[in-house]
């Protein structure tokens, strides 16, 4: 067991599974050169070299090229910098990344980790500072994960490698510099791609969460706690396909339900959740789902303003307590 | 010394009773002949007089509990005097209400008592409230809601199950027992459910409230609480209403015989004291002619019809406070016109004062009621359940009739029978007043 940093803990699962699989190789924007805008492919280089590639600024290339390497038996690692950008190559990924599979009739596999680091990190404005993982998870044939600390940064990424279908990794950008514990190769477990994870046991009330979102379902906890309710605090990592079973069992033994994320409420991943709760598990409801997201407007720059649009876990305190 | 205060034993069935409300507290002076407690049974409710002075001490049996005539369930002393140690004697036949030992029992319980809303009324719970409910077959709308924004959470639920707020008397708990039918799904607003509620409860044909209007109070508008006599009486006419088709003859007869026999016999009886009334005479006519009208004198229930072997006449008496009894007299019919003067008045007498026993309560065959007095010549009663009949009797009013082609003036007066059409046909119906009628305009023939 030591004490990492998020961003330690991915460069150590590429690492490993670079020199598990040869097939495996990396390929972005700045990636060779500097390691990384933040420094989660330091050393790579290096160590396995030719395998980490640098591209022209083309992100229809660089999932384009993707796709094409794994349709022809690699395992690519394509690097988006800032998940914003994902929009310069969206046919690439929506229409052939997703789909090659399907149109060739299962006689094809994309092997492909799309890594899309997300989120308010301070002052990145509205162009480089959103979180879009809920435009993926409308998407078939693709599987969305977002893991909330470095453990599981480790060992998600480790299975999106290993995924023969194409598997978006959004990583937050202030959860790279956070450090926690991590076991030892030998004692890791494996991810198994789809499956929450339940955090904190409770009785009381259940909030989910992912990634980022997952300090404000803690922070509510601990709030929660010294006023006696016990909130059982689940982390989905996986967005798509979502570990439905773990959150209505939860849901049928708290009876209430608080969802948060850090982007935007309107038509955000939680809203799925909610949605199928109340589709499959109305009836043990005892109160409204809260559900905790950003404002329905662009991420402001000036300092004061982001901070207003941040959820804090006080927020979900002060909800929480009137529904109980 | 301490004075014991018992269970009153009301009648020669009464066997346990339940305290319905203590009219005193504990500290409280009380004087004898003031009211100290209301008892309940099965068939009515009974204030309880003191019959000592003192101060009532202690109170060993609290409101809604049961227990057997003859227990002690309070002390009357001294002032700042002690209770004897141990005072209930017997155990209270409802076992897990244990006496209410401490003296400061009487503060009121102000936990979530069942609550009333208006019909029809969108009841706002949650789901997970909704599926409790259900599952328990409670009526959302009986529930106290302490959730977000008055909704009815979970918990409600679960603490109106386990809430010992609903009152109810122990027939009425244990008819609903038998029954099936949840206590909390009876709405008397809190008040101590009866055997009337729950029988009401079970029927639902008779059971006009989900169709009924909501009622709603104005600002100005009084709301009184009623009486659980007034309950019993709304209960049981309404029972009535919808239990029995009915329909009301109404014959006029000659009362210058009766008047005369009315004379005649209290000139005879008033050395002994007793009085002869009008409705005595026609209890006795009624209860005779009763003899050959086995299918009246009866009850009807399954499609069975029960001729009753004992003809007991009930007769309507109206409490001075408002409310009625219907004390009957047994076996009228094999009575002395003295016979039934004198216990009909004793009846009427402890009726108003509301001193009944459950004896003459029960029983009853048919019923009379006089609304003569204040000077009506036609109504239609309901009948007192599960009779099929019941006779109104109206004014005697001097009124110009032809009597061998020749207009005399007559005191003539109204019968009003109302009669359960699912037995008494018209032709019988009229056949019984006619009957009557020939009987109390020649009354000599009852010594036929």
């Amino acid at each position: 067991m030591r004490k990492i940093s998020f961003s330690e803990a991915t460069r150590e699962a590429m690492a490993e599974e670079m020199e598990k699989y040869p097939e495996v190789f990396v390929m972005g924007e700045d990636l060779a050169r500097q390691g990384g805008i933040f420094g989660q492919f330091k050393g790579l280089p290096e160590q396995f070299p030719g395998r980490v590639m640098d591209t022209p600024i083309s992100e229809t290339f660089i999932i384009g090229g993707g796709v094409g390497a794994a349709l022809a038996g690699a395992r690519p690692v394509v690097d988006m910098h800032f998940a914003d950008f994902i929009g310069v190559c969206m046919d690439e990924v929506f229409n052939q990344m997703a789909k090659a599979r399907y149109m060739f009739g299962g006689q094809a596999k994309i092997p492909l980790v799309l890594r899309a680091p997300d989120g308010m990190a301070g002052g990145g404005a509205a162009q480089h500072s959103q979180s879009v993982e809920s435009w993926f998870i409308h998407i078939p044939g693709i599987k969305v994960v977002a893991p909330s600390n470095p453990y599981d940064a480790k060992m998600v990424l480790k299975a999106a490698i290993e995924c023969d279908d194409p598997v978006i990794y959004f990583e937050n950008k202030v959860l790279y510099k956070e450090s926690d514990m991590v076991p030892e190769k030998e004692d890791e477990v494996p991810y198994e791609i789809g499956k929450a994870r339940v955090e904190r046991e409770g009785s009381d009330i259940t909030i989910v969460s992912y990634s980022i979102g997952m300090k404000n379902a803690r922070g509510a906890a601990d709030l929660l706690e010294k006023d006696g309710i016990h909130a059982e605090v689940i982390d989905l990592i996986t967005l798509s396909p979502w570990d439905k079973e773990t959150v209505i069992n939860s849901v049928k033994k708290t009876h209430r339900l608080c969802l948060v994320a850090e982007s935007v409420k309107q038509g955000g991943a939680m809203a799925e959740v909610a949605a199928t709760v109340a589709e499959e598990a109305l009836e043990y409801l005892d109160a409204p789902i809260l559900r905790y997201g950003a404002p329905f407007t662009p991420i402001p720059f000036a300092p004061t303003l982001e901070k207003m649009y941040r959820i804090f876990p006080e927020d979900l305190y002060n909800g929480i307590k009137k529904v109980l | 010394m301490a004075i014991e205060v018992l269970m009153p034993k009301l009648g020669l069935t009464m066997e346990e009773g339940t305290i319905e409300e203590w009219k005193m507290k504990v500290g409280d002076t009380v004087k004898k002949g003031d009211i100290l407690f209301s008892v309940a049974t099965d068939k009515l409710t009974n204030d309880i007089e003191a019959e000592d002075d003192g101060v009532l001490i202690s109170i060993l049996v609290g409101e809604g509990e049961t227990v057997p005539c003859k227990t002690v369930i309070g002390y009357l002393g001294a002032a700042g005097e002690q209770a004897p140690a141990g005072g209930a004697a017997a155990a209270p036949v409802a076992a897990p209400a244990a006496p209410a030992a401490a003296p400061a029992a009487a503060a009121p319980v102000t936990a979530a008592a069942p609550v009333a809303r208006p019909v029809g009324e969108y009841v706002l719970a949650t789901p997970y409230a909704k599926k409790l409910a259900s599952d328990k077959g409670y009526d959302l709308a009986a529930i106290a809601a302490t959730g977000y924004n008055g909704v009815i959470v979970a918990r409600d639920v679960e603490a109106h199950v386990a809430g010992p707020h609903i009152k109810a008397s122990p027939v009425a708990a244990k008819m609903a027992a038998e029954l099936g039918v949840d206590l909390a799904s009876i709405g008397t607003d809190g008040q101590r459910i009866m055997k009337a509620d729950v029988q009401a409860a079970v029927a639902p044909a008779a059971a006009p409230a989900a169709a009924a209007a909501p009622v709603a109070a104005a600002d100005e508008d009084e709301v009184i609480k009623v009486t659980p006599m007034r309950r019993a009486i709304a209960k049981n006419m309404e029972n009535s209403w919808h239990t029995s088709p009915r329909v009301t003859f109404t014959r006029p007869f000659d009362a210058t015989g009766m008047k005369d026999l009315r004379k005649a016999l209290n000139k005879s009886l008033e050395p002994k004291g007793i009085k002869v009334s009008y409705n005595h005479i026609i209890m006795k006519v009624v209860s005779m002619v009763l003899r050959d009208y086995p299918d009246i004198n009866g009850s009807f229930a399954d499609n069975k019809l029960i001729h009753h072997k004992h003809i007991n006449m009930g007769l309507a008496v109206a409490q001075p406070s408002g409310g009625l009894v219907v004390p009957n007299v047994k076996d009228c019919d094999k009575k002395s016109l003295a016979e039934i003067a004198v216990e009909a008045d004793k009846l009427a007498k402890d009726g108003k004062a509301g001193k009944l026993g459950m004896d003459a309560m029960s029983g009853g065959t048919f019923t009379i009621t006089n609304l003569g007095n204040y000077g009506l010549t036609n109504f239609s009663p309901i009948i007192n359940q599960p009779e099929l009949a019941i006779l109104g009797v109206c004014d005697m009013v001097d009124t110009p009739v032809v009597r061998d082609g020749q207009i005399v003036i007559r005191p003539m007066m109204n019968l009003s029978l109302t009669a359960d059409h699912r037995v008494v046909d018209g032709v019988m119906a009229s056949k019984f007043l006619k009957r009557i009628a020939e009987l109390l305009e020649n009354p000599y023939m009852l010594l036929v």
